[in-house]
């Protein structure tokens, strides 16, 4: 018996070992970040992005960069983007520590982590207003594009993409560039998508954004925990806002619901993915149809299936009969679900485009959010200012719920 | 029968050996220089440096060839900047790395055949001239104009991408044509146009989600 204890332990002691974190080297903007404290509310973050190392780089650097536009550490933001873009845009071929994780010895949860489609879309989303904020409109909307193409969906070689807000702000920067054919062509397609949405108008010179609600989430279902299933963000209220600047009020649209872009592929809701695989659920597709109304889109929520509970109890019962080899053995048939995700992601992303003299703003831009039933919420309420992206062109971001933690 | 029974336990060990290997590394990250003309191993569907320089070469041969640039009596005045070099692609870039270095090469091989107007430098231009006519600096060495240099060509073009992308397979590929025209500036003739094109295709790897 003792015998067969001593393997037992070095195994889990070197699976220990090989769990751990990669440590990883800064870049330099990052290494001044954390060595002189210039970046205070980041350096937690950044510590924590360079001791996972590659295995979470995509995850700790777009969460990092989203905190730093928060704090408009712009640099800093773009830094984090952009390391974190290559890493997505990146394709390694003959790679020897690709093949070997490529294995199924491998646990879903311990390959780099790369993002799910949604996630990559909101990279670029992200990366492409950092261009709007610096005036470069062009590769603002090369970002934008990259992004439209995460969410791609071949059929028959036909291409799907329902990320409205991409295809949208892929439109404004082309009508920041004064390049209306392609802005409107843009509008176009948003229309689509949207039926109630309201193309800019030409001389719209302000463009506001503001973020509502919490990421979606991603949970590990069935025996075995190998189904990796979406679930809506938790815990908040805010549905609706409103902008108030110079005694006006002006509505937001919800031109995106990101827990719907999570939870279908082109259009179709995935039921679970498996092993890498989506499988969609046995309904028809939902085309773009969807869903200025929030209200739709919980109806879209609660379609998809709660977690069950008992196949939890199943997995438990299963992990007290099997040994650690046939442990082994479960996992190369049945990796576990990678549940790693983007979680200070909003749940929708509401816009509207303005004319505007940021000159004759008497006070910075108030935004009031309300609840499923309208109600302010006033724990909420938020102020903004303009920021002057240069060709007179302003934006102006905020979102309701802090990127950067509790 | 006893130590086949060790052997067996003994196996999840071996196994995670196996699996950690790649996970323990040595001390510090490896840098080393690479050929900017090779295709690089780690890639994307973007413009990869290697493309910027094999384009901008064949586009400074095509230029140096043409008579209105090789056999002009008087050398021609070119603007090469990334101004009208518009990108419409998905590709991010910063495109003064295609203009600035077509113009660099450029006027080093044509050895002044080629005058180049860095109209990008006005600012600094019109500082310095300032300076010079308002007495807070001497004239130079050089004899002052009236008037900075104008251009006799300009630089235009376009980088443009069409997509298309497989997710069942992780495979996508972009195609790039990428236009370059010397547009005469008092006329609006193109007295000489060139492109590159290319196609790349990727698989995401399958170690990602």
């Amino acid at each position: 018996m003792k015998r067969h204890f001593f393997p037992l332990i070095a195994t889990l002691l070197m699976a220990s070992v090989c769990l751990s974190e990669q440590a990883i080297s800064a870049s330099q903007p990052v290494a001044n970040c954390l060595q002189q404290g210039t970046c205070p509310q980041l350096q937690t973050q950044y510590e924590k992005a360079t001791k996972e190392g590659e295995r979470n780089f995509v995850l700790n650097h777009t969460q990092a960069g989203l905190m730093a536009f928060q704090l408009k550490e712009y640099d800093l933001a773009t830094q984090s983007f952009d390391q974190a873009l290559l890493r997505i845009e990146s394709v390694f071929s003959n790679n020897e520590r690709a093949a070997k994780a490529r294995s199924l010895w491998y646990e879903e949860g311990v390959k780099d982590f790369k993002g799910e489609p949604y996630e990559r879309a909101m990279a670029y989303y992200y990366r492409g207003l950092l261009y709007l904020l610096r005036g470069d409109y062009e590769n603002a909307r090369a970002a934008y594009k990259s992004g439209i193409l995460q969410d791609a969906f071949a059929e028959e070689d036909q291409h799907r993409c329902d990320f409205a807000l991409l295809i949208f702000l892929e439109g404004w920067a082309s009508q920041c560039l004064g390049d209306f054919q392609t802005a409107n062509a843009a509008y176009e397609e948003v229309r689509k998508l949207r039926p109630d949405f309201v193309p800019p108008k030409p001389d719209d010179n302000t463009l506001l954004i503001v973020e509502t609600g919490k990421s979606p989430r991603k949970v590990a279902d069935g025996i075995g925990h190998d189904e990796l299933k979406y679930r809506r963000g938790r815990d908040f209220t805010e549905k609706r806002l409103q902008i108030l600047t110079n005694d006006q009020v002006y509505p937001l649209y919800p031109m995106e619901d990101i827990f719907w872009q999570a939870a279908t592929r082109g259009g179709r809701l995935v039921d679970k993915i498996l092993k890498g695989k989506a499988q969609f659920m046995e309904t028809q597709r939902v085309s773009g149809e969807f869903a200025s109304d929030v209200a739709t889109a919980g109806i879209i929520a609660s379609s998809v299936p709660g977690g069950d509970t008992s196949a939890l109890h199943g997995v438990s019962a299963a992990l007290g009969l099997i040994s650690v080899v046939q442990l082994a053995i479960a996992l190369n048939v049945n990796p576990t679900a990678d549940t790693r995700y983007w979680n200070s992601l909003p749940d929708i992303v509401h816009i509207t485009t303005l004319k505007t003299d940021p000159a004759s703003l008497k006070s910075p831009i108030k935004a009031e959010f309300f609840d499923a039933e309208k109600k302010v919420i006033p724990s909420l309420g938020t102020e903004f200012t303009l920021v002057d992206c240069g060709s007179n062109q302003y934006l102006g971001w905020t979102r309701s719920r802090s990127a950067l933690g509790k | 029968m006893n130590s086949s029974k060790q052997w067996y336990c003994w196996f999840p060990l071996l196994l995670l050996v196996t699996a950690c290997a790649p996970y323990i590394e040595g001390p510090g990250p490896k840098v080393a220089y690479s050929n900017i003309q090779e295709s690089e191993p780690l890639q994307g569907i973007g413009i990869d440096s290697h493309e910027i320089v094999i384009m901008t070469d064949k586009m400074m041969k095509e230029i140096l060839v043409d008579p209105i640039f090789s056999q002009s009596t008087r050398p021609p005045r070119v603007i090469i900047d990334s101004e009208y070099f518009i990108n419409e692609s998905a590709s991010r870039i910063n495109k003064n790395m295609i203009t600035d270095r077509l113009r660099i090469e450029l006027n080093r091989a044509a050895n002044g055949r080629i005058l180049f107007v860095g109209r990008h430098f006005r600012d600094m231009v019109e500082e310095e001239r300032k300076l010079k006519r308002e007495g807070n600096a001497d004239p130079g060495s050089l004899a002052m104009t009236k008037k900075v240099a104008g251009g006799d060509f300009r630089l235009g073009g376009r980088i443009m991408t069409h997509d298309k992308v497989n997710p069942a397979t992780g495979t996508s590929s972009r195609y790039h044509q990428i236009t370059f025209e010397m547009v005469d500036l008092e006329t609006a003739f193109i007295v000489w146009s060139g492109m590159y094109e290319f196609k790349k295709t990727a698989q995401d790897d399958a170690i990602y989600r």
